[in-house]
């Protein structure tokens, strides 16, 4: 049986999902129904049911608060999609308000592809590493460590970028503010080296032991063997670890709303402030008066956020069994 | 039963129940966290005051105060923006909401709406300070010029008088009523720059200015302190007297709303911050109180002269050397 | 020198890359204890008996943060309230009733996709529901139930492990002793499956307590100058603590080394849950017999 490992993520559900195959036959059989059996059925079906209808739910309440800004009322006219998601105009406040929201798209797609950028690299090296190059004492060192490393909060992250990082980059580069997409791209990397790391991990081991051996008797070299064995019959599980890595960079909230700098502008350079989507969420949510139309948008981008990180996700979920049907 | 018997042989004995007392333990801990406050019969009247994040050192000091003097309160303090103030005053989910701007007319008349009676009370007039790095030698900019900063009609210093290197403007998040006083006042509402560096708080402003020799900023006067140098606007010296005559252009009121209602405690609030004890932390926190704008000259000055020897006494908790090191340097003004 | 085949070139290459991804791990490694580090060497400073026991005053810069450590255990705890009957409940339904079929592909899929849904999502979904829709204002209960929908995922998917986990041959002996489904689940898997349960629970709690966007959406206060005393007062919590101090305050650099101090104690709280649990899943895996 697989040992689970402490990141509970979507690829165990799905690695269970491919399980279901086998049923409980023997409850198929059909014993007599008690009432407790009955009753605890219903209750188990609820919680069931209850747990993914949520998602529905999410659905359901992003865009009814946001379709508000999308359809015309006398007093407020419509915006267009196309206006909201390729103009450039963020000011939510003023009295003629505009709801251009490219530069927050572009803040959010800069800083989560930078951090993957930085992070893939070094997630999937400790992962080989890991798994097959460490001795089995450091492994059984290492890997809790890594595992205990992606719990820690974000907000506490943020926090080191604030008063560590971007003090520091602001005085050695002689920039004019630490705070901007470089420094939320590295701390963001930080966040997701351990996630990448755990996820690629769990792919490394997954490929069997045989074909490793069997590169060994061949005599390849242990890195022969990670680079043309394993590395290859592990892609679909690295590129669902990259994914769901890119797409938590996408989701983080408390590290770009802390670091990126805040300011509602498409990026030229690494060390302009950007303003991503979810940081624009937790910072204006205070402000925005209930059904009014900032509110609206707020929640449009919301919607925006939860589609991406959906699609992202379906995406991973696709390529894992696809390359599992592969092998 | 039998079918009880067997099946717990089916695991050994020993081991069912160390389980069972893991989870009746992960229980009661649970229930240890949750229960005792919630489930306590004597409940604490609540206080709950949310707004303006201008003001959120000032009511929290003041609450601080005040539930020593009144334990039976249960006080809560969140400055998440003006406009969630209001708008918790008016869904009926906070007490007080302060604020610093008045009531905006779709929000007036959504509590009209709500059927309440909402009062407005001033509780302090505040000015925007202009601040710049010390090391800048610009000591003054005209409203016309400071438009022109944060629109970013100019990008280097050297157009504006300074040496020649970059500026950096710092702004306010937009949830904030120093903000939009900021856009009002000094931009008449045309589009802010895209590149200002955007903070959630005065106190941040403060310290992204401080640390940036190119940088320019704008914070309430209670948070002036010597790591930065404050300007003079139209030649005027930001100060309790321009302030309380009108001449200081980019000058403010702050408020507290509150529903007219039964709960004493609210009123009790209020009174507190009208008495002795109140205005004086209305000038420590930086503020002038409000009878300043309405009073003339002379008591403008007399409350400005009760107010630097306050500082010289040391204050009860501590503060008194931040504070007295921060007001000093401010009513000297810009050198 | 690193091309072609030669058994020197081969040799060489093995060298270099081993030693390339040694480095990379090293570095890795390095970095994040150096961080956790640098936070708990600077906490260290602020932390005292009056720091974990008293309440802020003087705009953060005296006293402690205890109103933030308790709100946080309640919020965490609340949240698991809500998330441990729910996703307990799931999880039993899908590996012990569920037919295979498409509704369960569909609870399966939905559960693992909210897995990934971000956390200022269910913020904003707390707040449209609970905060407004409900009524319950910004408060302790709407927190716990944000947070306990945004635990249900976590929960749902290491119960079903869990349960998956505990071998067929368990079910099938019961059922052959004449016991029905549910005494079957109650008296034999449960007990054999609670542990890894309960470890998956204590991870989630771990994340409960160290969330911050949705706590500042549906509950946070800044200051409080005394306990809640009802689910609908809002509470100050760990996370909102920091966030605030390191944002908002008056005082910024003055209050420093209470951001670290707080910082510190929330990690402590939330690494010290994922070490238990992690601990508790070894000796588990050890001492597994099936």
């Amino acid at each position: 049986m697989k040992e689970s490992n402490g990141v509970h993520t979507i690829n165990q559900g799905l690695e269970s999902g491919s399980k279901a195959g086998y049923s409980n036959k023997i409850f198929t059989l059909r014993p007599r129904l008690s009432p407790a059996e009955k009753g605890s059925r219903l209750f188990f079906l609820i919680c069931a049911i209850l747990a993914m209808g949520q998602m529905f739910l999410i659905m359901v309440f992003l865009f009814k608060e946001a379709s508000g800004l999308f359809i015309s009322k006398p007093g407020s006219p419509a915006l267009s999609l196309v206006d909201f998601l390729g103009r450039n105009d963020w000011y939510p406040t003023y009295p003629d308000a505009t709801f251009g929201a490219l530069a927050l798209v572009a803040g959010s797609i800069s800083v989560a592809l930078f951090s993957t950028f930085l992070a893939t690299p070094v997630g999937l090296g400790l992962a080989a590493y890991l798994s097959c190059v460490a001795s089995q004492r450091r492994r059984e060192l290492f890997k809790p460590m890594v595992e205990l490393l992606a719990s820690v909060p974000s907000v506490i992250l943020g926090l080191v970028g604030m008063a560590v990082l971007a003090p520091f980059l602001q005085q050695a580069l002689n920039i004019p503010t630490g705070l901007n997409l470089f420094n939320a791209s590295v701390i963001l990397a930080i966040m997701a080296i351990p996630t990448i790391a755990s996820l690629a991990e769990d792919a490394l081991s997954a490929v069997p032991r045989d074909i490793q051996d069997a590169s060994y008797a061949l005599g390849a070299t242990c890195w022969e063997t990670i680079w043309r064995v394993i590395l290859p019959s592990a892609m679909g599980g690295l590129a669902t670890a990259v994914i769901l890595g890119l797409g938590r960079a996408l989701g983080e909230t408390m590290v770009v709303l802390m670091v990126a700098g805040g300011a509602a502008q498409i990026p030229n350079s690494l060390f302009d402030s950007v303003r991503p989507l979810t940081a624009t969420l937790a910072a204006e949510m205070g402000e925005a008066a209930i059904g009014g139309r900032h509110y609206q948008a707020l929640f449009a981008l919301g919607a925006v956020l939860f589609l991406t990180t959906l699609a992202f996700n379906l995406l991973a979920w696709h390529l894992s069994r696809r390359w599992r049907g592969a092998r | 039963m039998t079918v009880k018997i067997g099946l717990r042989g089916f695991i050994k004995r020993e081991a069912i129940s160390r389980l069972r007392l893991a989870s009746a333990l992960f229980l009661i801990i649970l229930t240890f966290f949750i229960s005792p406050q919630l489930l306590a019969q004597t409940k604490k009247l609540a206080l709950r005051i949310s707004g303006s994040s201008t003001l959120l050192p000032f009511v929290q000091s003041a609450a601080e105060l005040f539930c020593q003097k009144r334990p039976e309160l249960l006080l809560t303090v969140s400055g998440t923006g003006t406009g969630e103030g209001i708008r918790s005053l008016i869904y009926g989910n906070v007490d007080i909401a302060t604020a610093s701007r008045d009531m905006a007319e779709v929000e007036r008349q959504e509590a009209k709406q709500a059927g309440l009676n909402l009062i407005k009370k001033t509780v302090a007039l505040d000015c925007l300070v202009v601040i710049v790095h010390p090391s800048n030698p610009v000591s003054n900019l005209t409203m016309e010029q400071l438009k022109g900063l944060y629109t970013g009609r100019y990008a280097n210093w050297n157009q504006l008088g300074g040496p020649d290197m970059v500026i950096v403007a710092v702004n306010r998040d937009s949830s904030s009523g120093t903000f939009e006083m900021w856009i009002d006042k000094v931009l008449s509402w045309e589009r802010h720059r895209r590149d200002a560096q955007v903070q959630s708080s005065s106190g941040g402003a403060l310290y992204a200015v401080a640390g940036n020799r190119h940088a320019v900023g704008y914070v309430s006067m209670g948070f002036v302190s010597p790591m930065v140098k404050s300007l003079t606007v139209n030649g005027v010296i930001p100060s309790q007297q321009t302030v309380s005559d009108g001449s200081y252009p980019i000058s403010r009121e702050l408020f507290m709303f509150y529903n007219k209602g039964p709960k004493v405690q609210v009123q009790d609030f209020l009174n507190y911050l009208d008495s002795h004890e109140g205005l004086d932390l209305i000038k420590r926190a930086g503020f002038l109180p409000p009878s300043a704008g309405l009073s003339s000259k002379k008591r403008a000055i007399e409350s400005q002269l009760s107010f630097l020897s306050q500082g010289e006494r040391p204050v009860q908790n501590g503060s008194f050397i931040s504070f007295s090191a921060t007001q000093s340097l401010f009513w000297q003004g810009p050198q | 020198m690193l091309l072609g085949y030669s058994p020197k070139a081969r040799k060489n290459r093995e060298w270099l890359a081993l030693l390339a991804l040694k480095l990379v791990a090293y570095v890795a490694l390095i970095i994040l204890a150096l961080m956790i580090f640098y936070i708990v060497f600077h906490g260290f400073k602020a932390i005292n008996f009056d720091f974990l026991t008293k309440f802020p005053s003087d705009f953060m810069r005296k006293g402690g943060i205890l109103p933030a450590i308790l709100g946080t255990l309640y919020l965490a705890a609340g949240s698991m309230v809500v998330s441990l009957p729910l996703g307990f409940g799931a999880a039993i339904y899908l590996t012990d009733y569920a037919k295979p079929g498409p509704l369960v592909s569909i609870i399966r899929l939905g559960v693992a996709n909210l897995a990934a849904v971000p956390s200022v999502v269910f913020g904003l979904f707390g707040l449209a529901l609970f905060v407004v829709g409900f009524g319950f204002g910004r408060s302790l209960l709407s927190g716990c139930l944000t947070l306990g929908l945004l635990t249900l995922p976590t929960v749902t998917a290491a119960a079903e492990e869990a349960l998956r986990q505990t071998p067929q041959s368990f079910r099938e002996a019961a059922l052959a002793l004449g016991a029905n489904r549910w005494q079957a689940i109650r008296q034999v898997v449960l007990p054999a499956a609670l542990p890894g349960m309960l470890t998956g629970a204590i991870l989630a709690l771990g994340r409960a307590a160290g969330e911050t966007a949705p706590i500042i959406l549906t509950a946070a206060a800044a200051f409080s100058p005394a306990l809640p005393d009802s689910l609908f007062n809002e509470v100050m919590s760990l996370p909102t603590h920091i966030f605030n101090m390191a944002t908002n305050g008056a005082f910024i650099e003055q209050t420093r080394v209470r951001q670290f101090g707080t910082a510190l104690v929330l990690m402590a709280l939330v690494l010290g849950l994922s070490l238990v649990a992690i601990v508790i899943r070894a000796k588990l895996i050890r001492r597994r017999k099936w």
